[in-house]
């Protein structure tokens, strides 16, 4: 069987090379010790900011994702009004992750509709499951009803 | 499920190893992926909760009771084509008493695998297991998967006569029907969801600014089907789950980020 581990080299360049790489709640020096940790477990999810800005612009790197999510999570932010400015892009074909960007009108930090959009994004495919399932049984229940 | 490893104890067909396991990975097996585990990297031996293993082990001979004049391989030889019936489950540790009544094997009996002549075996054990598509294609239940959204035709005026059935003819069939009102032909829409958008509408210059072509932009009609390893309702339940599963993998993690 092939062994890999896909970027992990990559992800420690992108690490070394991004001080800016820091999470909301430990900035500054102790990010590094954070850092040497998330280096071990493979990284899900980190949030950089540019300098000279606050909390309402972030954008978030989402490993091992693609357009099937980080689309449907755009749409979902993007139907909030607190935010400004949402998009994602994937950073190269061969690198399985994405920058996914929101900008809030200033008011609250950038975390908070992407925490909603995510807990929105849940409900809805909780939504369409719970239809889907009714259907489909509603549907069988038919046939059968049909054939006897 | 997919074979992902395969043991060649004999090969001399003239199919070659690499080939041949090729082969076998992309059969699909008919086992139920959610009753398994994913196989940790690294572990190179499976165990009964993640790894299914099955045997191929098969010998081409001469048929004795042929004609003699005969020039068919199919009467000539026995065992020439080897197909993937001929796979059999070797059941792995209590594999034999967790599926009874399973029948674990492949999803077409008859998928021609190798060609064989007399003299000439293949013997070789595979172990499946679990993956996902992005990996490989062969992991994946779904065949074919599509959208389109639900076709509207509205008709802008009253259409009859010989109008109505160049009009009929424009749709594929049971899109429009033609009803008798009063001894006249009258066009009407009758299933807007059978159309296929073929646009043949535009090169009746008499016709097209009749009717108007629009699709339902929130009324989304998917089409799934399945490799037959899974039924399509359940294959489109789980893929709703597979993206729950993602928000709540990043919604654990700011939870726990915000924890420290």
């Amino acid at each position: 069987m092939m062994q890999y581990t896909p970027y992990a080299e990559d992800q420690l360049d992108y690490n070394s090379q991004n001080p800016l790489a820091v999470s909301e709640e430990e900035e500054g020096n102790s990010s590094q010790a954070a850092m040497a940790e998330e280096v071990e477990r493979k990284p899900v999810l980190e949030m950089v900011q540019a300098d000279g800005t606050d909390g309402n612009c972030v954008t978030f790197v989402l490993h091992d994702e693609d357009h099937t999510f980080g689309n449907s999570l755009r749409y979902m932010i993007m139907k909030n009004s607190e935010v400004e400015f949402c998009g994602y892009s994937i950073t190269h074909p061969s690198e399985s992750k994405i920058n996914f960007r929101i900008q809030t009108r200033g008011g609250i930090l950038a975390i908070e509709p992407f925490r909603r959009g995510l807990t929105e994004l849940v409900d809805v495919c909780q939504h369409v499951l719970s239809k889907f399932e009714a259907s489909v049984k509603e549907y069988k229940a038919q046939r059968e009803a049909e054939m006897d | 499920m997919a074979v992902e490893k395969v043991f060649v104890y004999n090969n001399t067909s003239i199919v070659q190893d690499e080939i041949l396991a090729h082969r076998l990975g992309l059969i699909p097996i008919r086992a139920d992926p959610r009753l398994f585990e994913y196989k940790n990297q690294g572990d190179e031996e499976g165990t009964e909760i993640d790894t299914l293993q099955f045997q191929l082990k098969i010998k081409c001979s001469r048929n004795p009771h042929s004609a003699k004049e005969s020039s068919d391989p199919n009467e000539l030889y026995i065992n020439h084509k080897v197909y993937s019936k001929h796979i059999t489950w070797v059941p792995l540790g209590n594999q034999a008493d967790l599926f009874p009544d399973a029948d674990l094997r492949p999803v077409h009996d008859d998928i021609l695998i190798a060609q064989l002549r007399p003299g000439q075996e293949i013997d070789v054990l595979m172990h499946c297991v679990k993956g996902i598509g992005k990996d490989h294609a062969k992991f994946s239940p779904v065949a074919t998967a599509s959208y389109r959204l639900l076709p509207d035709i509205t008709l802008l005026q009253p259409i009859e006569g010989e109008a109505a059935e160049t009009l009929k003819k424009c749709f594929s069939p049971g899109v429009i029907e033609i009803q008798n009102i009063k001894g006249k032909k009258v066009a009407r829409v009758a299933n807007a969801r059978m159309d296929t958008f073929s646009r043949e509408i535009f090169r009746h210059d008499d016709l097209k600014n009749l009717v108007r072509l629009a699709r339902v932009r929130d009324h989304y009609i998917f089409s799934v089907e399945s490799t037959g390893v899974l039924p399509p309702d359940v294959l489109v339940s789980e893929a709703i789950k597979v993206l729950i599963g993602k928000c709540r993998r990043f919604l654990d993690e700011l939870d726990s980020n915000h924890m420290e």
